[in-house]
């Protein structure tokens, strides 16, 4: 028998001996340039097969549902147009298959169950039960959360999830640039909120949800000439052009973008139901994280409207707007995109849109009276920074 | 790209800072040259395929950018603290060979008594070096090999590495090493 140290000899010539191709090498080193410029995040450890590939307006778009209040139930049937998303399962009026307490107050485990019946937990943060990735037509992005979760037994929190999510993201090369998509509708989903993240250069990239298609809104509004009054946005990118999102009556919006380099952001776009005052700490809370993931202060201040008293008011009926978490002493412009198209609506009231030094403005009185009116509205208001978004509709 | 440690009593000791040798082209292309053919070298000789070896190359340098902090600096030379990455690839990429090579066994089977010989013994006999004696071992022998004799792991490492138990590593092991003499003394 050959000894020991001969033995190793003989195995280090043969590992000496093999040299990669230089094709190879040439190849995976472009690869790591383009993932050194894109990588923004130090978490998680996944390993990731393949690109999430969705169709062609659909390049990445990673959803997290936040699934609030379990057994809410939904009284709008499905919507889901281009990119929209069927409820997903996990996501459903039913959603949680393993939502008994964790004996964390109130946080609820999930139990993700994944094609290979390997279960997961994740712990959403106070007051959100439960915690849920979706989308039966993005099937990597369960797989993502799957392959991210390294030890079952950690428990992540939103934010953590979030942020893996995007390195998922960063980590797909070049694929991640384009056009966003939609992914889900919280109300059709019956659940109170829906998170879509997304990476690209600045003003290309669309978050909607299922119901008003905002990608589709914008290739239509395109094609007529009909483009969003461009928004400037003090984050270091210049001038940007973004259009106003719009989803579900009864909703509110928080969006933000964390600047990464080479003119790319990070789109954060969290919707909730109007009413849940924890959206706001929420969306914090997972902006926090990113930017800390990131190194990069973000544009995001908590800026929220409010829309009363109702949601579909009637033609003739007088709205009122408030808004609170807005830059002091700016103005806010605002932007309706509605039935006779894309237009600000300063000139209805432009003196109630000063804000205070307090950060809030309003109640602003509004009135629709043109018959032409009737039907949706989105309205965005931004001071330049933060931005919220609202949709109603005026009802004949 | 290099810097001293902190302390006085440890000015001497050049530690190496990796993330900022990724952030600059020229030096993360230089490491690259240095590091990359090593770590490939050091898989494709565990896994004795190239392809293989390409994809967790790939993997394991993917992690390194992602992470370059977790380096902790402290030595001159990252390449041990690559390879470990590399290694835990490794073990990944057995793990998952094991659940893909309990689907194909028929297949194995049927090819084997249908075609060529392929006991390593024989088809060693026809080559002259060690790269081939190695070649020829089956590949959960020829990884438990390397990993036994070149890495320095105990049997239970091994046997973690490769997702098999103790006493099944310790036999593998001692029938890698009976057949790769073989081979190799078959060639002589």
């Amino acid at each position: 028998m050959l000894p020991d140290d001969r033995l190793r000899d003989l195995l280090q010539q043969a590992e000496d001996r093999a040299r990669p191709e230089p094709e190879f090498m040439d190849g995976l080193f472009d690869d790591l340039l383009t993932r050194r410029r894109r990588h923004v995040l130090r978490l998680g450890r996944w390993e990731l097969p393949r690109p999430v590939a969705y169709g062609a307006l659909v390049p990445l778009v990673v959803v997290v549902a936040v699934v609030g209040f379990l057994g809410v139930t939904s009284p709008r049937s499905p919507s889901t147009g281009v990119g929209g998303v069927s409820p997903s399962p996990s996501a459903s009026a039913s959603p949680a298959p393993a939502a008994s307490p964790a004996g964390s107050g109130d946080q609820g485990p999930m139990a993700l169950v994944d094609a290979e019946s390997e279960t997961f937990r994740y712990l959403a943060p106070d007051g959100w039960d439960t915690f849920d990735a979706s989308s039966p037509e993005l099937p990597d992005v369960v797989n993502v959360l799957r392959l991210g979760q390294q030890d079952p037994e950690d428990d992540w929190t939103a934010a953590d999830i979030t942020a893996r999510s995007i390195e998922f993201l960063a980590d797909t090369g070049d694929h991640v640039v384009g056009e966003g998509a939609v992914a889900i509708d919280p109300a059709s989903n019956g659940v109170d909120g829906a998170l879509v993240i997304s990476v690209g250069e600045f003003g290309s990239m669309t978050p909607a949800f299922a119901g008003t298609q905002l990608s589709e809104n914008m290739g239509a509004a395109t094609a007529a000439g009909d483009v969003t009054e461009p928004l400037s946005r003090e984050i270091g990118l210049g001038e940007a052009t973004s259009v106003s999102g719009a989803y579900p009556s009864g909703h509110v919006m928080h969006r933000a973008y964390v600047p990464i380099g080479n003119d790319e952001v990070i789109e954060i776009a969290l919707v909730t139901k109007l009413g849940r005052d924890d959206s706001a700490p929420l969306f914090e809370a997972i902006l926090n994280s990113i930017e800390r993931a990131t190194e990069s202060p973000s544009s995001y201040r908590t800026c929220l409207v409010a829309l009363d008293p109702v949601s579909s008011p009637a033609l003739g009926e007088t709205i009122l707007f408030t808004g609170n978490g807005f830059r002091p002493g700016s103005v806010v412009v605002a932007t309706d995109v509605g039935p006779t198209g894309t237009h600000p609506i300063e000139a209805k009231a432009p003196e109630q849109f000063q804000v205070g030094a307090d950060g809030t403005f309003g109640p602003i009185d509004l009135t629709y009276s043109g018959p032409e009116e009737i039907g949706s509205h989105a309205i965005t208001f931004t001071d330049g920074v933060c931005e919220s978004t609202l949709e109603f509709t005026i009802g004949g | 790209m290099w810097r001293r440690g902190g302390s006085a009593s440890r000015e001497s000791v050049t530690t190496f800072d990796l993330a900022a040798v990724i952030a600059d082209d020229i030096a993360f292309r230089h490491w690259y040259d240095m590091t990359a053919p090593r770590v490939y070298a050091y898989l494709y000789s565990r896994t004795g395929s190239a392809s293989a070896a390409e994809e967790l190359t790939q993997e394991t340098f993917i992690e390194v950018v992602r992470s370059p902090r977790t380096f902790d600096g402290r030595s001159a030379d990252a390449l041990p603290w690559v390879i470990g990455i590399a290694r835990h690839r490794l073990s990944r990429h057995f793990r998952r060979s094991k659940l893909d090579d309990g689907r194909s066994n028929e297949l194995v089977r049927e090819i084997e008594i249908a075609g060529e010989d392929t006991r390593p013994w024989r088809t060693i006999e026809q080559r002259a070096d060690v790269v081939a004696a190695l070649d020829g071992l089956p590949k959960d022998q020829r990884a438990a090999l390397m990993l036994r004799f070149l890495d320095g792991l105990s049997v239970k490492a091994v046997a973690d590495t490769l997702g098999r138990s103790e006493d099944a590593t310790e036999s593998l092991i001692r029938r890698a090493r009976q057949s790769f003499e073989a081979a190799y003394r078959g060639a002589q």
